[in-house]
């Protein structure tokens, strides 16, 4: 078999068109210049086929040269069992049933990640982190909301006072709840909210105690926050995020310098997914306390409807929303 | 073989096609995800050989010789750089100061070491490339230029820019020949103008619009004399609502909606439909992005055409044409695509842009091109290759 190559000698920048015979025997015969050399398959290299790229040889001399037949390459080399494992990965890329399974496989890989695996792992290790992981987090960031954010509040001494008798009553009822503390806050542009901040901290807005019928609706919303803390959403949330960007990056590889987007949007889908988990998970944990200290669940539902009356939700935010539809939350507590 | 003509351009030609390249990169992901990530090294060296077996001067293709293995080894040394960092500074604080100490001295050391790797890996009718860049040279742009542009607010990053990009065509070698290059400093701040204009604008709107919002409020505050200003404190006794307060009030409770997240009502703006206002907050983040994209496109194709068309390698030279709005033509399309087909796509991105700038990028042969000559050279170790890529110092020459 008998193909055309292009030379180099390795030692100046030339290039020769010369003639390349693949004997049956197994040697190689390279004519160059009118002499021919004839070399062993043991003492050549070729590179592995790589698409349709020319192949490298590399001759004893230091000499190479580019074969673009690759068939007749892999053909030469397949009848002198010089196949090497590489070629694997060309059989891998060349058949169109391999590469649709490649395609399912990632696909399937990426979303068990992003749904199973990942959430698994961070809980896993977030349980496992002291205390003090969390409230080193949430360091300043009461003071920063106060700055951008909130005025003081302007409710009632008695008021305040009343919630925080049933909020110390709330704590007693868990173990290592002594950074729990409850604040009140003027929400300004935030209105009617509560927050629960990964130091202990959980702010309640003097919007939220103004729109509620009765103390239980605030005992409710208090539990939701406080299942927040119980559960170390803050944390798991910051380990799951970085999880999936990390994750993306390294899936979708660097071949563009502009990937910051496009692993940006992805990301922000699926942290708002992982925020409507935990904020389920915090309800969960809203209703057993309301159930187990003999609160009606529905006051849950009642202030939640108040808080959202107001506001239709569209579609596209219930993709791009960290909160689970209203609806479907009441639905839960009714 | 060559036709020896004063001045002639070759142009450069890629011939890889997205099909054959996405096969490539779906068998690359595979394996790198079912060998937990040590396949990555040989997946990296598949890609990159396929750049450059596509990449052809004059008829010739490049190749890419660099050794899957000793790229491994580097990101070994890495992955154990890391661990050793992240198990030991949670527990003995001072060590943090020890590692970036280390991590300064040693980054320079890093970027002549990758570029060097890369260089000597490269090679072009059985030439290799080289890289000689000196650590001394290295540790001044690399560290001490970084410094100097922080201090000066960014004002001398054109001029860091022109002597990184400097230090990296200079010090390179095809065979025994070494390239040039004729960059002035001003040219690289005629680039960075615009985008340095850009943040001056944005501190100029950051002062001007508090400063109306702050009148507006103040012309509200005379009409409304129960309005008074709360110092910042919780125990303060509380006041009366006022009127002003009270429509206030009314506006965070029809928009600020869900119990609870603070991100939810800080996004929304007051006053609109519900819904219209994601929709609107959405469009100003879109117009946001393609402005920032469009910048740094900008500044991205003037650069590579400036580098290129000022490197000279003996009496040939290179020429580079693309262009700001094709750039940003492909580069919108390709993000479009890769998000709309969840990636599938970005083989055809990375095939589609290399296209563009190859059929835009010349080497202009004054003379002939076979007269090259091969230089002795050692084999370099790839750890320097991998610590900038897992520490994402681009150079991006």
């Amino acid at each position: 078999m008998k193909t055309r190559a292009r030379y180099y000698d390795g030692s100046a920048s030339v290039v020769s068109e010369i003639e390349i015979a693949l004997n049956d025997d197994g040697s190689i015969h390279v004519l160059h210049s009118g002499h021919g050399e004839t070399y062993l398959l043991t003492d050549v290299r070729f590179s592995s086929r790589l698409g349709n790229t020319p192949r490298l040889l590399t001759l004893p001399n230091g000499a190479t040269c580019h074969i673009v037949d690759n068939d007749l390459v892999d053909a030469f080399l397949k009848q002198h069992s010089a196949v090497r494992s590489s070629s694997f990965i060309h059989a891998l890329e060349s058949k169109i049933s391999y590469v649709i399974a490649a395609v399912i496989f990632t696909a399937a890989f990426t979303w068990g990640m992003i749904t199973y695996g990942i959430p698994a792992m961070a809980s896993e290790v977030a349980y496992r982190l002291p205390d003090s992981v969390d409230r080193s987090l949430g360091t300043g960031t009461l003071e920063t909301l106060d700055k951008i954010a909130f005025e003081p509040t302007k409710l009632d001494a008695a008021v305040k006072m009343r919630l925080t008798k049933r909020f110390d009553k709330m704590k007693q009822a868990i173990t290592d709840s002594s950074d729990y503390r409850l604040v009140f806050r003027s929400g300004k542009e935030i209105g009617a909210n509560a927050f629960a901040l990964p130091s202990g901290i959980i702010i309640v807005t003097d919007e939220l105690v103004t729109i509620s019928k009765n103390d239980d609706e605030i005992v409710a919303i208090l539990a939701h926050e406080i299942g927040h803390l119980i559960h170390r959403h803050s944390i798991r949330m910051a380990m799951q995020n970085s999880a999936v960007a990390v994750l993306i990056a390294a899936i979708t590889g660097d071949p563009f310098s502009t990937s910051s987007l496009i692993v940006a949007l992805p990301t922000v889908l699926v942290n708002s997914k992982y925020s409507r988990e935990f904020e389920t998970e915090a309800d969960d944990y809203a209703y057993q306390y309301m159930t187990t200290n003999n609160i009606a669940p529905h006051y849950f539902a009642d202030i939640l409807e108040r808080i959202t009356d107001t506001k239709k939700e569209s579609k596209m935010e219930s993709y791009l929303s960290s909160h689970p539809g209203t609806a479907e939350r009441v639905q839960r507590f009714r | 073989m060559d036709n020896p003509q004063s001045g002639r351009a070759i142009q450069f030609q890629f011939n890889g096609t997205s099909g054959e390249y996405f096969k490539i990169w779906i068998v690359n992901i595979m394996l790198s995800i079912i060998t937990l990530g040590i396949y990555s090294p040989w997946a990296k060296v598949r890609k990159k050989r396929y750049f450059y077996g596509n990449t052809t001067l004059d008829s010739s293709s490049f190749d890419y010789l660099g050794d899957p293995l000793a790229i491994l080894k580097g990101r070994m040394i890495v992955f154990a750089f890391i661990l050793v960092y992240a198990s030991t500074t949670q527990y003995i604080p001072l060590l943090e100061f020890a590692f970036i100490i280390i991590y300064l001295i040693g980054l320079p050391w890093m970027v002549v070491k990758s570029l060097q790797f890369n260089a000597r890996n490269s090679a072009y009718r059985n030439i290799r490339f080289n890289f000689e860049g000196r650590l001394g040279e290295a540790t001044f742009i690399f560290i001490f230029l970084s410094f100097i542009s922080m201090l000066t607010l960014g004002l001398a990053v054109p001029y860091a820019i022109k002597r990184m990009k400097q230090f990296t065509v200079e010090n390179s070698y095809f065979g025994t020949s070494q390239f040039e290059f004729h960059a002035t400093t001003g040219a690289f701040y005629r680039i960075y103008l615009l985008p340095m204009l850009i943040p001056f604008i944005g501190i100029l709107a950051a002062i001007a619009i508090p400063a109306y919002q702050g009148y507006v409020t103040a012309a509200k505050t005379q009409q409304d004399p129960q309005h008074q200003v709360q110092p910042p404190r919780e125990t303060q006794t509380p006041d009366q609502n006022g009127s002003y307060e009270e429509q206030e009030f009314k506006h965070a409770i029809e928009n600020c909606v869900r119990a609870p997240g603070p991100e939810q009502c800080a996004k929304q703006e007051i006053n609109q439909e519900p819904g219209a206002e994601v929709f609107a907050g959405m469009g100003a983040v879109l117009i946001a992005y393609l402005l920032m994209g469009l910048i740094w496109v900008y500044v991205h194709t003037r650069s590579i055409n400036l580098v290129l068309n000022s490197t000279t390698l003996n009496a040939h030279s290179l020429q580079s044409k693309i262009r700001v709005r094709n750039m940003f033509y492909i580069y919108l399309t390709n993000i479009l695509g890769v998000l709309f087909s969840l990636g599938l796509l970005i083989p055809w991105a990375s095939i589609r842009l290399a296209k563009y700038r190859l059929a835009n990028t010349a080497f202009i042969a004054n003379g002939e091109i076979h007269n090259f000559i091969a230089d002795q050279q050692k084999s370099v170790s790839a750890t320097g290759g991998e610590f900038t890529e897992a520490f994402d110092i681009d150079l991006g020459f």
